[in-house]
């Protein structure tokens, strides 16, 4: 067994750079696949169990009058597990000089012993000051304000400075560095001093025993029948997905995308480890017939290779599993960075470290597994035929992988341009939908001419709308429905929205109520059909409205609605809680400019002013939520080219070895240095551009299966982003690729004649 | 000293190519060889030599006809049983030495030693040695093969033919590749081992060996033209 061992020992060591070839393929497609796993088990697990540390609600149920429940009473119940009270407001608060965002305001008794929708204090005293408030950490990155400051804060028609006295971390919260609004917390009593609104009216509830969605929308009909009974009006109740972070979206995202392209990774480059370790047992070939003709039998034949793999393995897994680990939780923070939640896996779980030591062990035989078999199958004839029998069909073979092998990943990049660009126009259009420039929402619906008035005397606007809106519940089968299911109500013609629409059409009728959903809205009531006559709960009493076409937006779902009929039905006197208008200066600098202009004005006027936001900031919001993903997508997409052109460099350079007998004979017949460098780069070209050009043709459909996938992780089921092809990624891919070939054939080819034709007709 | 017949082929005919059109390579041959024979295998390029050496190595099996060495029907073993035979009953020395070009030379001569397992492992080196001392190139034992020349190389290979102790020595044009004076070493070795007691069989081109060996069997055109033993 020593020889064997040795043997094998030494033919790893004689294949030189070919068997650093195979242990950087194998660890690089080791790296891949256990960056990726890394990732997923830490990520998936730690959004998870960060949401749930909070011990998140079933269900938030808002009553129309506060203190219309015994709360004692309904802790009592056996099927609760816990409630509370966790009263809510939004009002707004200034961040920077001049510069507001919305404030999303909680009052509760004491969140330091919450039971419910828990916050841990990071800073500050355990017990708020009075008049205080505390902020949640990522708040900080879109504001000047922390533990000390003093904030102001618009309270209905008045400034007011708040102190600041604690920061706190809710990883249940969206982050603010994407929602742009500052979560804030404080106790009952400086709530309502805040928000002017009595405390005790918004509930979280948790049941015990509940698994599902369903489960808890039933739970919900039964104590809000049990509500109802007793005169207890409930205003509108919420049931958020089961047990789910808010952007858990972008997470699964995120983990499809590099999960998606890490196999691909993976898959290339067991392409380029068949095909160099192919070359190296290639010239083993003799060598096996040599060993059957001293007595090796099969078994024996396959072990020593199997030895020879295995070193390929071991050396491979103690370079890319630390690698992978490292990877995997660098990523890891990245994402829980962005997504404001803490890494809580601190130590690889040994279940992840054994899948990766397997994985190392595993894969080489995984991926030189069949060229292993043959070796083993081999006859001693055959083995020791005349070599260039052999050589032909290796090469038509390996051309044939090779021009595959660059297919994919000349399709997996040019795809990740297209895909990038499908987000880009998504954005565009998502711009586009938007006709206004800046739009100025109040906490309440005021008198259309509050807005006049407030803005009386800005010469910059040039033409103003109004909408109004307000919460609505859309009735389903069960008594679940959306807290945050916004009602617009706008002008039938509309000149400052054109969303683009998926199915049906925009509202048109004057006569006959009609309601247009967007995709969140859609997919939250369980996608009625176009036509379809929806039931509507406003303001306590049912309305019907005929559903006739779904929007495209990236936003919270929402319910669109003439403006002419929502007022009839729930607003009598007109008022309006948004103003949507544009400006005679449309460039940024002019529209930021006429923006502070009513920052300035509305801080002086009586509007209950919610926000003050431009188009370009709604459309850097949506750009935000998807910028690590188009980022990531990229990287991993030029990844895999890089392991593409690897894959030709390593199947180009073993093909140039294997024809030194043939660059020998050349040169004794005349050709020049420059001459046999052609012969092989022009070759080599060729099976490149035929890669390229047949990858291109294979980046459309793919293109378009990736565009709908990621398209439904993003805007929900049922909805797709639009196919679209990036010339930049065109020129880009067809450039990188020639480059790649062109080294990756030229650099060999110039080895090769640095032998002298002596040498080169000697090679064996 | 001749006792029954080690080799014995009846009818071997071996054909090369598709069925519809084959090559003949080995047509109809009946060959019997006793242990202890000092027997060439001769005849022109293409005649059917290395064929008919083929058979009796089992690296090749016959169309038709059986092949019986030392008692075993070669033709009917599967590759394993086939490898290990071969490991234990025959030893094979090519005409371009076939070293192992990673292992030294006295390693050349342990591997066979560890997949047959005949020789006790304790004595494996000793015998190694020994038989480099044998061939004469004991000083070479720790060389790689590249750094030998072709005359060593090919001594190193009789030697590692001669690792298991096998009672059959074959040799393909052994000394094709050879100067006259590293030729007449090579010949010297199997002529040690047919005095040995050793069959030896050895395939070669050249003509005037008569006096080497004592039987010369001539091969044409796939068939045995000629069997003649020369007088002891």
């Amino acid at each position: 067994m020593r020889i064997q061992i040795l043997k094998a020992w030494r033919d790893v060591r004689a294949g030189g750079g070919k068997s650093l070839l195979v242990v950087f393929a194998l660890a690089l497609g080791l790296w891949g696949v256990g960056s990726v796993g890394v990732a997923y088990r830490v990520l998936s697990r730690d959004l998870r169990q960060n949401f749930l540390g909070t011990v998140p609600p079933h269900a938030v149920v808002t009553f129309k009058e506060a203190g219309q429940i015994d709360l004692a009473a309904l802790r009592a119940r056996p099927e609760i597990e816990a409630v509370a009270w966790r009263d809510h407001a939004l009002l707004r608060i200034e961040v920077r000089p001049d510069v507001w965002v919305p404030l999303s305001l909680y009052g509760a008794d004491d969140f330091a012993h919450a039971s419910i929708a828990k916050v841990r204090l990071e800073s500050g005293t355990a017990q708020p000051a009075a008049g205080a408030i505390r902020i949640e950490r990522n708040g900080r990155h879109i504001s000047n304000l922390d533990t000390g400051s003093v904030a102001r804060v618009r309270i209905g028609e008045r400034n007011l400075d708040v102190p600041i006295d604690g920061v706190v971390f809710d990883p249940a919260q969206a982050p603010a560095t994407q929602d742009h609004v500052i979560y804030a917390y404080t106790d009952p009593r400086t709530f309502a001093a805040l928000s002017g609104e009595t405390p005790g009216r918004r509930l979280l509830i948790r049941w015990k025993n509940v698994h599902s969605k369903a489960e808890v929308e039933k739970a919900l009909m039964t104590l809000r029948a049990s509500w109802e009974g007793t005169g207890s009006a409930v205003a509108s109740v919420n049931v958020p997905a089961f047990l789910e972070h808010p952007h858990q979206w972008q997470l699964n995202l995120l983990i499809a995308i590099i999960g998606t392209i890490g196999l691909l990774a993976f898959l290339l480059s067991s392409v380029l480890v068949s095909q160099v370790v192919a070359a190296l047992l290639a010239k083993q070939t003799r060598q096996v017939g040599i060993l059957k003709a001293v007595g090796a039998t099969r078994s024996r034949i396959m072990r020593i290779y199997a030895l020879y793999l295995a070193l390929f393995a071991v050396a491979s897994g103690l370079v890319a599993i630390p690698l992978a680990v490292a990877t995997g939780y660098r990523f890891s923070t990245f994402c829980a960075g962005l997504l404001n939640f803490e890494i809580l896996t601190t130590r690889l779980p040994g279940e992840v470290l054994a899948a990766l030591i397997v994985a190392a062990l595993v894969l080489p035989f995984l991926f030189a597994g069949p060229t292993l078999l043959r070796a083993g199958r081999i006859s001693v004839r055959e083995a020791l035929a005349e070599p260039r029998i052999q050589l032909r069909r290796r090469l038509s073979q390996r051309t044939a992988i090779t021009i595959l092998a660059t297919a994919l990943g000349v399709a997996i990049f040019s795809t990740g341009f297209n895909i990038r660009q499908s987000l880009f126009e998504f954005l565009a259009s998502t711009r586009d939908s938007m006709r206004f420039d800046l739009q100025v929402a109040t906490t309440r619906p005021v008198p259309r001419e509050a807005f006049s008035r407030a803005l009386a005397g800005l010469s910059g606007i040039d033409r103003t709308e109004t909408w109004t809106g307000g919460k609505g519940e859309l009735q389903t089968e069960v008594a679940g429905t959306s807290d945050g299911i916004g009602i617009v109500a706008l002008p039938l013609r509309s000149q400052m929205v054109a969303l683009r629409l998926v199915e049906g059409r925009w509202l048109e009728s004057p006569s006959e109520p009609e309601a247009v959903l967007n995709q969140a809205a859609l997919q939250l009531f369980h996608q009625p059909k176009i036509g379809q006559v929806l039931s509507l709960r406003i303001e306590g009493k049912e309305r019907q409205a005929r559903l006739v076409g779904v929007a495209e937006e990236i936003d919270k779902p929402k319910i669109y609605l003439a403006q002419t009929f929502y007022d009839r039905w729930a607003n009598p006197e007109h008022q309006v809680n948004s103003l949507l208008l544009t400006a005679k200066d449309q460039s940024f600098r002019g529209v930021m400019a006429l923006k502070k202009e009513i920052e300035r004005s509305v801080a002086v006027s009586d509007l209950p002013i919610l926000f003050v936001m431009s188009r370009a900031e709604r459309t850097k919001i949506i750009a935000d939520h998807l910028n690590i993903i188009l980022m990531t997508l990229l990287i991993l997409a030029f990844l895999v080219l890089w392991v593409a052109a690897l894959g030709m460099a390593s199947a180009t350079s073993i093909t140039v070895m294997e024809r030194t007998r043939e660059i020998g004979v050349l040169r004794a017949i005349g050709a020049t240095p420059g001459r046999i460098i052609s012969r092989f780069v022009t070759e080599g070209m060729t099976t490149n551009l035929a890669g390229v050009a047949l990858g291109l043709i294979l980046s459309w459909p793919l293109s378009q299966v990736a565009s709908a996938f990621f398209g439904k992780l993003m805007l929900g089921e049922g909805a797709a982003l639009r196919y679209a092809w990036s010339p930049v990624g065109f020129v880009i891919t067809v450039a990188t690729s020639i480059v790649f070939g062109l080294l990756a054939t030229r650099l060999p080819a110039g080895a090769a004649v640095k032998l002298s034709t002596r040498e080169a007709l000697a090679y064996e | 000293m001749r006792t029954s017949n080690l080799i014995q082929l009846k009818s071997v005919s071996l054909n090369y190519g598709p069925a519809a059109s084959p090559y003949p390579a080995l047509q109809d041959v009946n060959l019997n060889v006793a242990s202890g024979e000092h027997l060439a295998i001769v005849g022109s390029s293409g005649s059917g030599k290395s064929s008919l050496l083929n058979m009796i190595t089992g690296i090749d099996h016959p169309t038709r006809g059986e092949v019986e060495v030392g008692g075993t029907k070669v033709h009917t073993l599967a590759e394993g049983p086939l490898a290990l035979w071969r490991g234990r009953t025959v030893g094979i020395v090519f005409q371009f030495f076939q070293l192992i070009p990673n292992l030294t030379i006295l390693e050349n001569l342990l591997l066979p030693m560890e997949f047959v397992n005949v020789i006790p492992k304790a004595e494996r080196r000793g015998r190694a040695l020994s038989l480099l001392a044998q061939t004469g190139i004991e000083a070479q034992a720790h060389k790689l093969p590249a750094e030998l020349s072709g005359g060593e190389q090919q001594r190193a290979a009789i030697a590692r033919a001669l690792a298991n102790d096998p009672p059959l020595l074959v040799a393909d044009e052994p000394t094709g590749n050879l100067d006259s004076r590293n030729a007449e070493k090579v010949l010297a070795i199997f002529r040690a081992q047919v005095a040995a007691g050793k069959t030896v069989v050895v395939v070669t081109h050249e003509r005037n060996v008569g006096a080497e060996f004592g039987r010369v069997v001539t091969l044409r055109d796939g068939m045995v033209v000629a069997d003649e033993r020369s007088r002891p």
